[in-house]
């Protein structure tokens, strides 16, 4: 009994020493709470650096200049390489400014004494005492100076088939490049057959690229100095020279990063593609780099620009005039900053946000200092296109811009139900060309006539962009603003009046007495981009046409795009350089994929005429007129023709308009948002390192994060509460039970 | 084989509710007349919230079976100026939706969003709306109720087809492996341990992937990943059951095998197959959601109407109807067969004595 009743004292004791631990444990639960923040930056800059912080959604994918093809990308590649030009920040329409050159070059002919052109080059010098970042890839780690050498490697490497530069037909221009590229296939070649393995791996580049002879194009005239040489006209190499591609790359960190063990080295190198060393204003930290999570640049101390404000390169200084009339009133240019030297930002702090309102909610509570506008939350930020009040409030600024891209439903035009094959597979339809084609030239504009593309843009981009008319976008050369596609119109009757006399009464096929059946071939099978799909189908619907959507992952559709078995598709293109050559030619009949997978001419669009006037207006400027003789096809006579750059573009987008290839759907505009304590700050529609001439003012920041991110303990207490009312009578009976 | 299946998809969509149609009658006739499973089924009917959760479950099973049914006009085939809608086949449900609307169901739509009973548009409040929608409108303009009601049939072909695949795979190697043990039962649980030792959704995306994304090849991908789980009760029923008396009875008998499974096994199992496969219908429709959230679902299902509406719900103002009224009935047709399942093994539990 004694025994018993000192048993249950020691359970009814063991049970208040329980529930007293089980309340210390709550309330050490709930303490942290009071001093917690919602803070995502546990690392918090404090104060002593100026700090950039944004967002980005997926890890950087390459981070090789030369094969690096995404905008996201770029981004970093821009700030930590440095190419031979680039573009002025401010100025519309857009103007090459040098980088690490010391002048844009102007092209120097040579010509024979009949006055035909034997060579045109460009001198590019480039700024001296210029250093690599410091690297375990150079002796003692220490960046040595980048020199004329640096490009000829660049430009070696670029023609090299191992570093599958996506754009190395556009250097093809350039003297014996193409030549070079065959010379070095043949050596790495002769070098496979002698070795185990991938020679390229274990040799120097720079030998590799010696042994392959010279480069003709590229000629080193002096340690700071080179031309860059053609045989023919090509003045789009410029844009080309501009960008990431030719950038100033050390031969040692491509041999050193090769993704190898190495022996006495504890950990594998990593591979070039992931490790960027180049002469920018700002350098990886990799001690916090971590791509699927946080990405962090920090300035170049040792940045040639800084080093040397004397030289005044416009690189490394705010522009001292303001690009339109506009800035000075958006206050993107302010007498203030102009000509003070730039970068004023100490760090660039990159978090992975997967999802967009995340990272718009990170953006409202202070947490990053930019951001685009989600679809979702457009309403709440736009109004009347401006800024909501609630938005103005808060202290939030807007800019708009509108971008250098097309977006396009496609046709392919060597299918024999919808295109203008070279020949028809069917015997019958060749034997009638003319009039078959014809009738698939109405069917196309028909298709065009039935799809809205206001409504597309009012529904899916909240009416954020501008209804194409023609592959040029707004802001480029050739770019009319007056100028109406008849085909590129809502117009249901003129759609099924073209449709009737294209053979399809009421979309009904006569062969088959059935509504006409194509399809459609789309690389997105998420619900958002069906939708989309389904708005270009329904329209087509609407004239009595029956169109299959076959929405596929990204792959397949690439693997169906490059083997040719589609009718229709959709697609778009951002702009590479702001020339409209850049835009007409994704129409080009050379270009088409079915001559190469990675040719952009999806539409697979070949005119013997649209090539002629393409050839003339490719190398002409802008400014320029060009002549030539040819033979008028209904009197016979020869005549000689003057046109200007502009009306070749005219007779382009003429030939284009009436072929119908394409259905043109929009061309996008940039909104950005940003914070007040942020400034100058102007989209740019190409890639670059624009980061350079913002500010931040850091103080302000931190202040209105304090204010707008006050914790909030009710939930917290609320909870504790709560748990307490499940718990506390549990406890109660509980003990009440033993006794 | 694989582009056999990427063509049969409009023989599904044809014929298999009229053949579920017919199979489910036949079923139900003939176990009225069987009197175990007539006293049962009688014990069911007693129970008032399992007997509204079933007119409700089949309510959402005779939409499917209308939206299946469908005809050309042949009148509108041939004529001029008239849409293509109005030409192609319209189901039994379209017919009778337009019959409500007052218009034809592919003209009961607007240009984008408008919330329930609106009389102008949500994005663009200047646009004056055509019709009134109960249950609003979505992106493109399209009737949220059609939309609900046309995505009955995905989740009951979806809740169903898998079924005809897994239960006879579950049962044919079940049986198998329990009855005649050894070697037989060292391979089929060898293979369902394999099978089961595999993420069920990266085999399923894998097995679309292949196949193709469709009503069939997504019913064909839950068939083959979903008769392991009944495999397993099969099987160890089969176990028990062989050991049974009368069971070896039979064998001492010498009644050949596959008698003694259809006279003795088979009938006494088909409790356990009737009520997983009630319970499984719901996991089948909510697999499907899950597909569509991850890309490779159904277009016209609730799947992938809650998958759109990830995005409406960010928006501000919220954009709210099309994500509760897909969810809503994606909830009601699964709690109702979950009450249905529940009620099922309760009367078809053998430890429950029914009376008549």
């Amino acid at each position: 009994m004694r025994g018993s009743s000192a048993h249950r004292q020691g359970q009814g004791a063991r049970t208040t020493t329980g529930s007293l631990a089980f309340l210390v444990f709550l309330a050490a639960l709930l303490v942290p709470l009071g001093g917690c923040s919602n803070s995502p930056y546990p690392d918090a800059d404090n104060g002593t650096k100026v700090v950039y912080y944004s967002s980005f959604s997926q890890p950087p994918k390459h981070l090789d200049p030369q094969l690096s093809y995404t905008v996201s990308d770029g981004i970093y590649l821009s700030l930590c390489y440095e190419s031979l030009m680039s573009y002025a920040y401010l100025e519309r329409p857009l103007r090459l400014q040098p980088e690490l050159a010391l002048a844009v070059p102007k092209p120097v002919e040579e010509r024979d004494s009949e006055g035909k052109l034997v060579e045109i080059s460009y001198a590019f010098q480039i700024h001296s005492n210029v250093f690599y970042i410091d690297d375990p890839c150079f002796p003692n780690g220490k960046g040595r100076e980048a020199t004329a050498a640096d490009f000829l490697f660049a430009f070696k490497r670029l023609a090299d088939p191992e570093t599958n530069c996506p754009v190395v037909d556009s250097f093809g221009h350039i003297l014996g490049f193409r030549e070079f590229r065959t010379r070095l296939t043949a050596r790495r070649t002769e070098l496979m057959k002698g070795s185990i393995g991938n020679p390229s791996r274990s040799i120097d580049p720079r030998q590799l690229y010696a042994d392959a002879g010279d480069l003709a194009g590229i000629r080193i005239t002096g340690k700071y100095s080179f031309e860059v040489v053609m045989d023919h006209q090509y003045p789009q190499i410029m844009y080309w020279l501009a960008m990431r591609f030719v950038s100033a790359i050390p031969w040692e960190a491509v041999a050193y990063y090769d993704g190898e063990e190495h022996v006495g080295e504890k950990r594998k190198r990593d591979d070039f593609d992931q490790r960027p060393v180049g002469t920018g204003p700002y350098r990886f930290e990799w001690e916090t780099y971590n791509r699927e999570s946080r990405i962090v640049l920090v300035r170049n101390e040792d940045w040639w620009g800084t080093r040397h404000p004397e030289r005044r390169a416009p690189a490394a200084f705010f522009p001292s005039e303001p690009g339109t009339a506009l800035d000075r009133d958006a206050g993107i240019w302010t007498v203030e900053r102009a000509g003070k030297p730039v970068p004023s930002i100490d760090r660039i702090e990159w978090y992975r946000e997967k999802e967009a309102m995340p990272r718009f909610n990170k953006f409202l509570q202070g947490y990053y200092d930019a951001a685009a506008i989600p679809h979702e939350s457009f309403d709440r930020v736009i109004e009347n296109d401006n800024l909501t009040s609630e938005m103005a409030a808060h202290g939030i600024r807007l800019v708009k811009d509108v971008g250098l891209d097309v977006f396009y439903v496609g046709f392919n035009m060597d299918d024999d139900e919808i295109g203008a094959p070279t020949t028809f597979s069917d015997a019958k339809l060749e034997s009638n060309r003319a009039a078959e084609l014809a009738r698939r030239r109405k069917l196309r504009q028909a298709l065009s006539l039935a799809v809205d593309m206001r409504e597309y843009i009012r529904i899916f981009d909240n009416s954020l962009g501008v209804p194409a008319q023609s592959p040029l976008p707004p802001g480029l050369f050739g770019y009319e603003q007056d100028y109406q596609n008849p085909y590129a119109q809502h117009d249901i009757p003129r759609a099924e009046e073209l449709l009737r006399e294209a053979g399809y009464p009421n979309g009904i096929d006569p062969s088959t007495g059935e509504p006409l059946h194509l399809t459609y071939d789309a690389g997105n099978t998420s619900t958002r981009a069906r939708a989309i799909y389904n708005f270009y189908i329904d329209a087509w619907k609407k004239i009595g046409i029956n169109v299959e959507l076959a929405a596929t992952d990204y792959n397949k559709f690439q693997e169906k795009m490059h083997s040719g078995r589609y009718q229709i598709f959709s697609w778009g293109w951002i702009a590479d350089y702001p020339d409209p050559e850049n835009f007409l030619f994704l129409l080009y009949g050379p270009n088409s994929s079915k001559h190469g997978d990675h040719n952009p001419n999806h539409a697979r669009y070949e005119n013997a005429r649209y090539d002629r006037y393409f050839k003339r207006m490719e190398t002409l400027k802008n400014e320029e007129s060009t002549t030539w003789e040819e033979t008028d096809q209904v009197t016979g006579e020869k005549r000689t023709v003057t046109m200007s750059r502009l009306e070749i573009i005219r007779v382009l987008r003429d030939t284009l308009q009436e072929d119908c290839p394409w259905i043109p759907i929009m061309h996008s505009v940039d909104y950005l948002l940003y914070h007040d304590w942020m400034r100058y700050v102007k989209p740019h529609p190409i890639t670059g390192s624009y980061m350079r001439f913002y500010s931040i003012d850091s103080e302000t920041r931190a202040e209105r994060r304090h204010e707008w991110n006050q914790p909030i303990h009710w939930p917290a207490v609320a909870l504790a509460l709560g748990l307490l009312a499940f718990t506390v009578p549990g406890i109660v009976m509980v003990r009440r039970e033993r006794r | 084989m694989l582009l056999a299946f990427k063509n049969i998809n409009h023989i599904t969509e044809r014929n298999v509710a009229i053949g579920i149609l017919v199979l489910t009658v036949t079923a139900l006739v003939h176990i009225f007349r069987h009197p175990f499973w007539g006293v049962r089924l009688r014990g069911f009917f007693r129970r008032p919230l399992a007997i509204m959760a079933l007119i409700i479950a089949l309510l959402f099973f005779a939409t499917a079976w209308m939206d299946a049914i469908a005809w050309k006009d042949a009148m509108a085939a041939g004529a001029e100026g008239v849409s293509l809608d109005a030409r192609e086949s319209r189901s039994l449900l379209d017919r009778t939706f337009a019959c409500f609307a007052g218009v034809p169901e592919y003209e009961y739509r607007e240009r984008s969003y408008s919330a329930p009973l609106a009389d102008h548009e949500f994005v663009d409040t200047d646009i004056q709306l055509t019709y009134r929608h109960l249950m609003g409108t979505s992106q493109t303009g399209h009737d949220t109720l059609f939309k609900i009601l046309k995505g009955c049939k995905p989740a009951v072909v979806i809740g169903t087809l898998p079924l005809i695949v897994a239960i006879p795979l579950a049962l044919l190697f079940g049986i198998t492996a329990g009855f005649f043990g050894g070697r037989t039962d060292d391979l089929v649980v060898y293979l369902y341990t394999t099978l089961a030792s595999i993420p069920g959704l990266l085999l399923m995306i894998a097995l679309i992937t292949v196949l193709g994304q469709g009503l069939l090849q997504i019913s064909v991908g839950l068939g083959v990943t979903g008769w392991i789980g009944l495999c397993r009760l099969v099987r160890g029923e089969t176990l028990k059951l062989r050991e049974l008396e009368y069971v070896q009875a039979a064998t001492c008998l010498g009644v050949p095998p596959g008698r003694i499974i259809m006279r003795h096994i088979l009938p006494n199992l088909m409790h356990i197959v009737v009520i997983t496969a009630i319970l499984a219908f719901t996991g089948l429709v909510l697999t499907e959601s899950v597909l569509s959230y991850i890309g490779i679902g159904l277009e016209h299902s609730w799947g992938a109407m809650i998958d759109h509406a990830r995005g409406e719900l960010a928006r501000e103002p919220v954009i709210w109807w099309n994500l509760v009224f897909a969810s809503s009935a994606l909830f009601v047709l699964v709690l109702c067969v979950n009450v249905v399942g529940d009620a099922v093994r309760d009367v078809l539990d053998p430890r429950v004595t029914v009376h008549d």
